[in-house]
């Protein structure tokens, strides 16, 4: 009886051994990828201040000056500005087409339906680079190549598929009865729309737009692959920087490099406000995280 | 006021009239056919066939929200993002009514559900009953010629039921109002309603008052969902005179003088309520019979007795009587209700 | 009688669901038909019609038959599967224990988004700093005494696993969270009063119910590090063990304008891409594969 006591006790004792050597396994793992990950960061932010950095910790002297140098000779006020226009117009395109075929994947069910899902699917699962290349040959033979259309229009092929999953669970969730209560209250479609769909959805909305513009500012590939000299935006010049690294020194490529990394970062923070972390990877959670709001 | 519909499987062939004012109940179990019939009313699902009347005008072929019907969701649809008020008077926004007619309207209406208080609040912060109220305001505010209720109390507890059966009621008999209710719950539609339509598979089975269901359904389905629930195959094995038959399930034998057409054929259905089934040693029909359970009800007892080897008999009786006990039981031949076996 | 008709017609497609609301998604199809289905086709008729009139199925014979072209899905192999591997690794274990100790699961998940929506230029351009024989890793790891001499990590192999598994742990690790998080508790503590210790409720009783999750997620990563060629590019060795098809294909566009022979390659690389999917989904699918909420979840 003592004796299995006593066992029972060693077993325990184990286990919650265990679990704590789990959780700084664990827990250091977490620690270590962050670190890195601010090591990343951090090197690019200072080197973005320094005058010379061969070696040591710091560079040997600060200055702001490479911000100036990049910001005129990659011309990051115009590539902002390019970068916005296309990303905005990508978001109002993607959710004005996006947004009615969620509607109606979302209330009614028909023959071909998975079809037109895999249709809306496969832009998303499969990586830009494959489809891309005979996208872009597509877009130069349409005399798009290089131009800021051409580069939109790449770009809402991601997009629109995003948005119609992003709000296809979220329509879901809306009881189909509140509409029929309102047609039973008098109200037209016109009308249904406007007073009770549109104040429903538009959390849908926002949040569907945010991981859009997001997504735009960051997708490298597709840009890539049909921009020119006037379309190209900051990700892809930031690419041509780093590629020829050796014709500007570091530190402008630095600066330029937190140019980009502030608009991404001040995107990601506008859109956490509204969307949850976990509905940046996945699409089929969306309906479980809005049920949580 | 007459309304036929064909709708090939959900609903065949429901022909009926109601008068203004009246409160007629859909009654079935679920996937019956009541629900389609009341979206079809609505204008919320096609018909396939038939029309629907409103006084001399055809509606079925206008859309529902020019049918000026009033309706009351089973989960109250009640719209998230407006107050109570708003969602009240949505209806009469949609309508282009004066403001100020909105507002006494709307406040009378919220008076009469007794939720004056709650007027600015949102609809999650109400109770299911609350929320029912609710509905009900939102569907009769607009003053509709027809209210169509599809189950408006299934989401409630069993308390709350009752009560609101109540109001509902009471709202009927003050405003009017032409009711057409949905329910699954016979108890409901008995209570409430001035005439009961009782729906099996998408075909009307009988139409009448609750009276009438309830005492003299006219098949076996109907008397097994009004709570007949003795349903016994047995067989006519003697007819005694001009008003009596007497059938027969091995050493069971009943003597009915409630057989309506079933007096000519061979195999039926034999229908006994519960409580019509009494402990006696006199009377008609003398079942002798053991006690095999007793469940205390409160008021009253279920027993199940068993009367032959492969017969028992569920009985309610407010006599506590002992599990093993051996009793005599007797039953009104004209509440022994006979009917043809439907599985023929 | 003719409108009778007419009405009937309409009914029937209403009844299967096709009625006016469908108009909704014409535009949104459209545009994936024209901008998606199309091109995709037109590519693969593109690889078949080389620009140097080689014949049918030329470009492909000409990329089997160049040993470097032909090295490409060696090199991207080497580098996706070991990629995949280490991030969904990790992730699992990471996963289940975020899911049952962590209550507040927010600010890791925040953080662990930032590396994400930078993309993989920023952080190939950050390591590139970051990694360098006179760079804060290397300086680190001297000064505490691990190693004597920096370590090569540029400009090879390990430079392109390190930025590969940057950006694509925390990806696999948020989907983990979400498909651990949908798994019901209740199952796991039904496991435990049936006498099962934690080990055994993670080996009959997690893993099997994450099994699906872990394989749609080993998927994906491996697509992105099947394609994603920035990092391959900066902080690889782009014309030797890191060039990948995803680098020959963007440089048969990019820099020789054979539109063709990128098609061929892009072809090419989305045939081995699906060919890894459906062998995992093969594999998933002799798993179990039902809801992972028990029922009425």
């Amino acid at each position: 009886m003592i004796e299995t006591q006593v066992k029972l006790e060693e077993k325990i004792a184990g286990a919650k051994f265990n679990l704590t050597l789990k959780r700084w396994f664990i827990w250091g793992g977490i620690v270590f990828f962050f670190l890195n990950l601010l090591g990343v960061i951090g090197t690019v932010i200072i080197s973005s201040f320094g005058q010379e950095w061969f070696s040591g910790w710091l560079p040997h002297g600060w200055t702001t000056s490479f911000y100036i140098m990049a910001w005129q000779n990659y011309q990051v006020y115009g590539l902002l500005r390019v970068t916005l226009e296309i990303a905005i117009t990508v978001v109002l395109i993607s959710i004005l087409v996006g947004a009615p075929a969620a509607y109606a994947l979302a209330r009614r069910k028909f023959p071909g339906k998975k079809l037109v899902m895999l249709c809306f699917l496969l832009p998303i699962m499969l990586p830009p680079i494959t489809y891309g290349i005979p996208l872009a040959t597509f877009i130069y033979k349409l005399h798009l190549g290089g131009k800021i259309l051409g580069v939109i229009v790449v770009n809402l092929v991601p997009a629109i598929p995003f948005v119609i999953l992003v709000l296809t669970p979220f329509i879901e969730q809306i009881d189909p009865k509140l509409e029929a209560a309102a047609r039973m209250c008098g109200a037209n479609t016109r009308q249904i729309f406007i007073k009770i769909l549109m104040p429903l959805i538009v959390p849908g909305l926002l949040a569907a737009g945010l991981l859009v513009l997001v997504q735009t500012v960051a997708l490298f590939e597709l840009t890539y692959l049909v921009s020119g000299p006037g379309s190209t935006t900051l990700v892809v010049a930031l690419y041509y920087a780093v590629f020829a690294s050796g014709i500007r020194p570091y530190q402008a490529i630095s600066a330029m490099a937190v140019f980009y990394m502030l608009t991404t970062l001040f995107i990601l923070i506008l859109a956490l406000r509204y969307v949850n972390p976990t509905q940046m990877v996945t699409q089929a959670n969306t309906k479980r995280n809005s049920d949580n709001h | 006021m007459s309304r036929t519909y064909d709708k090939s499987v959900a609903l065949s062939g429901l022909t009926l009239e109601i008068p203004k004012g009246e409160f007629v109940a859909l009654l079935g179990p679920s996937g019956c056919g009541k629900s389609t019939a009341l979206n079809c009313l609505a204008g919320l699902i096609p018909l396939t066939a038939g029309s629907i009347h409103l006084d001399d005008r055809r509606i079925d072929t206008i859309p529902p929200e020019k049918r000026e019907f009033g309706m009351v969701f089973q989960n109250y649809a009640l719209f998230p993002h407006l107050t109570i008020r708003e969602n009240i008077s949505f209806g009469l926004k949609i309508k282009k009514i004066e403001k100020k007619e909105i507002l006494n309207r709307v406040n009378k209406a919220l008076e009469l559900v007794q939720l004056r208080e709650h007027a600015e609040k949102s609809p999650h912060e109400l109770s299911g009953g609350q929320q029912q109220r609710v509905a009900i305001a939102r569907a009769i505010v607009i003053e509709p010629e027809v209210v169509l209720m599809d189950e408006p109390l299934s989401n409630l507890d069993a308390k709350l039921r009752i009560e609101m059966r109540g109001e509902i009621k009471k709202l009927h008999k003050e405003l009017g109002l032409t009711t057409i209710y949905v329910t699954h719950d016979q108890e409901e539609a008995l209570s409430m309603a001035d005439r009961l339509v009782v729906l099996h598979s998408g075909k009307v089975q009988q139409i009448g008052t609750p009276q009438e269901v309830y005492l003299n359904p006219t098949n076996s389905f109907v008397a097994d969902f009004m709570g007949y629930r003795n349903l016994l195959s047995m067989e006519v094995s003697k007819q005694l005179n001009s008003g009596s038959i007497e059938v027969s399930l091995a050493s069971l034998k009943l003597v009915s003088t409630n057989f309506g057409s079933a007096n000519n054929l061979k195999k039926v259905k034999v229908a006994i309520r519960p409580d019509n089934l009494e402990l006696s040693t006199s009377g008609e029909n003398l079942i002798q019979g053991r006690v095999i359970a007793a469940e205390y009800q409160g008021r009253e007892y279920a027993l199940e007795v068993e009367v032959d080897s492969n017969t028992n008999l569920i009985v309610r009786t407010v006599t506590a009587t002992q599990v093993g006990s051996n009793i005599s039981l007797s039953v009104p031949a004209n509440r022994v209700l006979v009917f043809p076996d439907n599985n023929d | 009688m003719a409108l009778e008709t007419k009405h009937s017609l309409k009914h029937y497609f209403a009844d299967r669901g096709v009625d006016r609301v469908l108009v909704l998604i014409i535009p949104a199809l459209t545009m994936m038909l024209v901008f998606f289905v199309y091109p995709s086709i037109y590519g693969i008729f593109l690889s078949f019609h080389p620009i140097n009139h080689s014949g049918f199925l030329g470009n492909y014979k000409s990329f089997f038959h160049d040993t470097y072209m032909r090295r490409t899905i060696f090199n991207t192999f080497r580098i996706a599967l070991p990629v995949s591997i280490i991030n969904i690794s990790a992730a699992l274990p990471v996963a289940v224990y975020v899911r049952k100790y962590v209550k507040r699961t927010r600010p890791i998940n925040t953080l662990l988004v930032i590396p994400m929506s930078l993309g993989t230029v920023l952080i190939a351009e950050g390591l590139y700093a970051y990694l360098n024989p006179s760079g804060w890793l290397n300086q680190t790891l001297m000064d505490v005494g691990i190693i004597s001499q920096p370590l090569r990590l540029l400009q090879n192999f390990w430079g392109v696993i390190i930025s590969l598994v940057i950006s694509g742990f925390p990806f696999a690790f948020l989907l983990m969270l979400s498909y651990a998080s949908s798994i019901n508790p209740s199952l796991e503590l039904a496991a435990s009063t049936l006498g099962a210790n934690s080990r055994q409720v993670f080996r009959f009783i997690t893993f099997p119910l994450l099994a699906p999750g872990l394989a749609i997620t080993f998927c994906l990563n491996f697509v992105l590090a099947f394609s994603v060629f920035p990092s391959a590019e900066l902080l690889g060795n782009p014309s030797g063990d890191s060039h990948v098809l995803a680098i020959a294909a963007a440089d048969a566009v990019t820099q020789k304008f054979d539109y063709s022979m990128a098609s061929t390659i892009s072809i090419i690389s989305a045939f081995f891409e699906l060919f890894v999917i459906a062998s995992v989904f093969l594999l998933r699918s002799k798993l179990y594969s039902g809801s992972t909420a028990g029922t009425k979840g």
